[in-house]
């Protein structure tokens, strides 16, 4: 018992180590304004590649990749899907919920050995889905070449005085944290 | 198999239920302050962001305000620079010639309690289980090693089960189990016998043997309690069989796992009833005999599980001493005793009266045994015949009842395993350690599984094939039993004290209900403990 128990705290403990970086500078989903920053784009050929959409103009668009700025020419775009605002107020409130959850599961005897992994799977899948979840739109599906400025950083175009080598990753080199970090 | 589904189903809706389309009027952008205030005014238009010329945004709450005069916009925000440095958190107000853009956003719906819900239901699933397990300590087990030889592997269905009695290596036996095999077990072919370990138990097994009986066509070859061999022919199922409850002939006159089973007293766990049959033979002039399909309820693992609990932290103290203490040891069977076996009466048309006919027992609520009980040969000649069993109420699921005629004696053949497969490895240490009645024993965990294969006597015959299996389990104590420490009730259960007896028929009473199901659930799959 000692062994189920240690091995549930430890699939338990797991998630709440992992956090939606690449999301974690969306606004949420009742507080739509509250960030200041542009989409998160998913970007390549299996949408794996992730960047702050920064600026839209006719031709390209300009995205925020790791700490360097880059531009993506409209034509070499094909599909992509733009994240606007995540799904959950209080994720991590879901989270050690579903983690708690595996608490009773420990009366029950030999069913736990079904229903222990499958309490950790359904909390592991909700878990993910708090944390991860985003509201989403497929271009060029959902959201066409001229509505994509409402979600850049930038929706009135590259400001004049910034240059590529001026634009910051968020947290990074700054003397400042973000104004949320996904703890709320 | 509910519960799975309902799992499954939520699992599906947790891991499907995460693709959020976002609405895209919901956010709005406007390169005029007129444009802005055109419609609506603030309340319908909050999170306003004011995106400047040099890059630079200004969140403002919910109270904002324009001054069309002073063309301002004012309120309290959040000012960040073009890297989204905040720059200031006050009342700011906003000539409106330094904005490019004015920015609106409006709620999207939180998943939050979408999710909460679905946590919501396996908790409450959760709980409902947890309870059950631990109203029902007891429904938690499993039972002594399972033998198949068909195609089915769930432990519903297995085809056998071992030494179910032999609960310590004092009370190790030989155990007969009838394998009921169709017809087609030929002479020099292979027969493969699959044994598991499905319980939370460590089984200790002396040997498998099966046992091979020529048969001609039409023959059957049973044994009964005894350990005889009897060639039967043909058979005649009940005209009429009654129970307190009525007519069950249609539960009785096959054997399709259509069982008769009643509730036990409320009162007395050693309640006994009567279930009448009438025979009407085909066939006379041939000793008859009772065929009898059978397995026990889930009475004698409650109590088993009981006496384990009174033991509490004592338990292997016990045990040793039904090793060396030939009291003890007979103590432990009064429970057995007391609740008995199937007695089986005839009626006797020419004294009028019922006479003792024999009785049947084999301990296990797992596989049906068939076995066989000899009637009187006086009543050879007899077309009609009238039988009783006598058994405690709600101990016993009974299938199947049949009269046949007995043609004579029969001699088995032992067969001992040509080749043993542990955990889908050949193993020839558990081939030695089971091919005979030694010393040497294959010590089987939970989930553990066997295959071992026999080849079959050399000759043209059909055999009928009969398991003789021999050892001893030892139950691995849980933690919910510990609690219920009582030396003092498990020496009254054991001296068979009436109010104590009561007191367990009231227990057993709480749990019948749920106890099939939950023992049926409680079943291990192979190898589902590895790694524990």
């Amino acid at each position: 018992m000692k062994y189920i128990l240690f091995l549930f705290l430890m699939l338990a403990g797991l998630p709440a180590c992992t956090t939606a970086h690449r999301f974690r500078t969306l606004a949420r989903p009742e507080h739509p304004g509250e960030s200041p920053f542009g989409a998160v784009l998913a970007l390549g050929y299996y949408e794996d590649q992730y960047a702050e959409l920064l600026a839209v103009n006719d031709s390209a668009l300009w995205v925020l990749a790791g700490d360097a700025v880059v531009q993506i020419p409209r034509a070499r775009l094909s599909s992509m899907t733009v994240h606007v605002m995540r799904t959950n107020e209080k994720p991590r409130s879901t989270m050690l919920f579903g983690n708690l959850n595996f608490i009773p599961t420990l009366a029950h005897g030999f069913y736990a050995l079904v229903t222990g992994p499958a309490n950790l799977l359904i909390s592991r899948a909700v878990g993910y889905h708090a944390t991860h979840g985003t509201y989403r739109l497929k271009y060029p599906k959902q959201v066409g070449w001229t509505e994509l400025h409402r979600y850049a950083r930038y929706p009135q175009g590259l400001p004049p005085a910034c240059s590529p080598q001026t634009i910051k990753t968020p947290g990074q080199n700054l003397n400042y944290t973000l104004p949320f970090s996904g703890k709320k | 198999m509910c519960i799975t589904r309902l799992v499954s189903a939520l699992l599906l809706l947790a891991f499907f239920a995460c693709t959020y389309r976002y609405h895209q009027p919901l956010r709005q952008t406007y390169h005029e302050a007129n444009a802005l205030l055109h419609r609506t005014g603030p309340s319908e238009k909050p999170f306003l962001k004011a995106h400047l010329h040099n890059g630079d945004v200004v969140i403002f709450e919910n109270e904002w305000q324009y001054d069309s005069l002073q063309m301002h916009v004012s309120g309290k925000g959040r000012h960040f620079d073009f890297n989204r440095r905040l720059v200031l958190t006050d009342s700011l107000s906003l000539p409106v010639q330094d904005v490019a853009l004015f920015e609106t956003n409006a709620p999207e719906k939180n998943q939050d309690n979408a999710q909460i819900g679905v946590l919501t239901v396996v908790t409450v699933l959760n709980i409902i289980g947890s309870v059950l397990c631990l109203t029902t300590p007891k429904a938690c087990f499993g039972s002594c090693p399972t033998f198949y030889y068909g195609p089915a592997n769930h432990v519903r269905y297995a085809d056998a089960e071992g030494f179910s009695n032999a609960i310590a290596p004092a009370f190790e036996s030989l155990d007969l189990d009838a394998l009921n095999n169709p017809a087609g077990a030929r002479g020099g072919s292979d027969f493969v016998l699959t044994m598991k370990n499905e319980a939370l138990e460590t089984h200790s097994v002396n040997t498998v043997q099966v046992l091979a009986v020529p048969r001609g066509p039409g023959e059957r070859v049973h044994h009964d309690r005894n350990g005889q061999f009897y060639r039967c022919v043909g058979t005649d199922t009940p005209t009429r069989a009654t129970a307190p409850e009525g007519d069950i002939s249609s539960l009785l006159c096959a054997s399709d796992a259509l069982e008769r089973c009643t509730p036990t007293d409320s009162a007395h766990l050693n309640a006994k009833e009567y279930v009448y049959l009438d025979f009407d033979r085909r066939q006379t002039g041939q000793q008859p005999a009772l065929l009898l399909q059978f397995r026990q309820t889930l009475v004698t693992t409650f109590l088993l599980y009981s006496a384990y609990g009174y033991m509490g932290d004592e338990v292997s103290d016990y045990l040793a001493e039904m090793e060396t203490n030939e009291r003890v040891r007979a103590a432990a069977a009064n429970p057995f005793d007391l609740l008995g076996g199937i007695r089986i009466d005839v009626w006797d048309a020419q004294q009028r009266r019922w006479t003792d006919a024999g009785e049947l027992y084999e301990t296990g609520p797992i596989a049906r045994n068939l076995q066989l009980v000899p009637l009187p040969g006086k009543l050879a000649g007899q077309h009609h015949l009238s039988l009783r069993l006598h058994m405690s109420k709600g101990l016993w699921r009974l299938d199947y009842a049949a009269l046949t005629n007995i043609a004579g004696r029969a001699t088995p053949i032992a067969l001992a395993p040509d080749c043993v497969e542990k955990n889908g490895a050949e193993n020839t240490a558990a081939w030695q350690a089971l091919l005979a009645d030694d010393d040497r024993y294959e010590v089987s965990l939970p989930g553990d599984t066997y295959r071992l294969s026999y080849r079959l006597p050399d000759d043209n015959n059909d055999h009928e094939l009969i398991l003789a299996s021999k050892g001893y389990y030892l139950e691995w104590i849980r933690g919910d039993w510990l609690r219920e420490k009582n030396p003092g009730k498990l020496r009254r259960m054991l001296l068979n004290d009436p109010s104590t007896w009561q007191s367990l028929a009231r227990e057993f009473k709480t749990i019948e209900a749920e106890s099939e199901n939950a023992f049926w659930n409680s079943m291990l799959e192979p190898n589902s403990t590895q790694g524990l």
